[in-house]
């Protein structure tokens, strides 16, 4: 039986006698249980992730340990002996699914990787992740002494140059000889592409091809043969 | 009825206070000084912060212009067993059980709590005690007996039904009804959802069952907040087995005799 207004001259007393919301006692109720928690971000090792809104992480203990889920996000499952374990493993699948669905474009992705990625980004903020994650690149460059007595600064073969700044290098890159060839490691922002470090760096034998020897190269390349038959794009 | 494998996961114990009196000042210094006080074995603490963010566009101006305030809620840390957690707030204290290895009674629980919250009052200078609430969160895990899914019927008293041939079956579900006659002097809240499951091998369906009771009237002290506690678990206590179907509580295995 259902009986959204009750008068007063009812003498039979319904079992449904609905007048209020039941949401927030409920809610204030759910607030305080230590089994769950909201979060605003998720640090895996350097890899920071701002969340869009609080995410309520909730616990529950089984027989073999601890499990947590978070709310919003299906299919994804933490498990471990401590609640700690629990979310330090559903961080590690979320990082995980995140990381391989963020180097795929839209048409690479399958239905259920479609639907895990609008999952992923509903609860991830994308946009802070893509303009403060910093860019780590393989670059090989040339090391120069300009007019100091040491590594001053690196051309890269693409023709940009970055000064180099020792507290945000390794060691060995101030070891290097004037004209020295690099392969470094990187890492850059992601808006104006300056260095943030260099990484590492490997002291490499490496020649740059001279205009003429490029265009050699280009005439001496063997024409390919095609098949004649149609081609369709 | 007393069960050997009792669904129960957590039970909580929150004070409320009233703040008219002159009460000491509640910020984080403040929270940290409660934890070195009075609860040194707690913990981990951790301090919960709200930011309020008023954005305001007025007639005239070029672009809007915002305001932010970040308010402290409360700390909330854990004993280093893991099996209990405090949480405090201005004018709020919460008492957490968890369950861990074994499940202590109702009043070692009760005890526990009130011991925690007279350190927090001694604390806070607070002595206007204005409710108190119990709160209980089982999780009840149903076996797959095959791939065709359960009927809540065989399970459970009170659940949400379903006409299965209008809408199909259920995938997942969170259910809560207002109990106002459940126990004297509260207001009592049974809600019940699926859990999400572990994958094709899990071999449950699970259901977190939350029991919330809260005092409607004043609670003068902490004698009538102990009062209140007993009553609401007495009810709580025989309630819960109005909840399931005999082939439920069986999974609970209860005692012989029972």
């Amino acid at each position: 039986m259902f009986c959204p207004a009750i008068g007063q001259s009812v003498t039979e007393v319904p079992s449904w006698s609905v007048t209020q919301s039941a949401t927030e006692q409920m809610a204030r109720g759910q607030y305080s249980s230590a089994l769950a928690e909201i979060r605003q971000d998720m640090r895996i090792g350097e890899t920071y992730y701002r969340l869009i809104g609080p995410m309520t992480v909730s616990y529950i203990p089984t027989a073999e340990g601890w499990t947590c889920y978070a709310d919003g996000l299906i299919g994804w499952l933490g498990s471990g002996g401590t609640p700690e374990q629990a979310f330090d493993e559903l961080k590690v699948q979320l990082h995980t699914a995140f990381q391989i669905l963020l180097e795929k474009r839209p048409f690479e992705m399958s239905e259920e990787e479609h639907s895990k990625w609008v999952q992923l980004t509903s609860v991830i903020d994308l946009l802070y992740y893509r303009t403060t994650t910093p860019l780590t690149t393989h670059e090989i460059g040339q090391v120069s002494f300009g007019m100091v007595n040491r590594p001053h600064h690196v051309e890269w073969i693409n023709g940009k140059v970055d000064r180099i700044r020792p507290e945000k290098a390794p060691g060995d890159l101030m070891s290097c000889a004037p004209s020295q060839w690099i392969e470094a490691v990187v890492r850059r922002d992601p808006l104006s592409f300056e260095i943030l470090e260099i990484e590492s760096i490997r002291k490499i034998r490496f020649h740059k091809p001279s205009e003429s020897q490029l265009r050699a190269a280009w005439d001496n390349m063997p024409a390919a043969k095609l098949d004649s038959a149609e081609w369709v794009w | 009825m007393e069960f050997k494998k009792p669904p129960v996961v957590e039970a909580w114990i929150e004070f409320r206070f009233a703040l008219t009196q002159e009460d000491s000042k509640w910020d984080e210094d403040a929270a940290r000084s409660l934890m070195k006080t009075c609860f040194e074995e707690f913990v981990a603490a951790r301090f919960l912060k709200s930011m309020n963010i008023d954005v305001n566009m007025q007639p005239g101006q070029s672009g809007p212009t915002a305001t932010s305030e970040i308010s402290f809620e409360r700390v909330r840390a854990f004993s280093q067993s893991g099996e209990h957690c405090i949480q405090a707030g201005r004018n709020v204290f919460v008492f957490n059980q968890l369950k861990r290895a074994v499940w202590l009674r109702f009043d070692c629980i009760r005890d526990a709590a009130l011991s925690a919250v007279q350190k927090y009052m001694g604390f806070r200078n607070l002595d206007e005690l204005t409710g108190v609430s119990l709160h209980y969160r089982d999780v009840v895990a149903i076996p797959k007996t095959d791939t065709s899914g359960i009927e809540f019927k065989d399970w459970f008293h009170v659940y949400p039904e379903v006409p299965k041939h209008s809408f199909g079956s259920v995938k997942a579900f969170t259910f809560a009804v207002q109990l106002p006659s459940m126990c004297e002097n509260a207001i009592a809240i049974l809600s019940i959802q699926s859990l999400p499951s572990m994958g094709e091998g899990d071999r449950e369906f699970k259901f977190s069952i939350d029991w919330h009771v809260s005092s409607v009237d004043k609670v003068e002290d902490l004698e009538a907040a102990r009062q209140w506690l007993d009553s609401a678990h007495d009810a709580l206590h025989n309630s819960f087995e109005k909840a399931f179907t005999p082939e439920c509580l069986a999974l609970f295995e209860p005692n012989e005799g029972d």
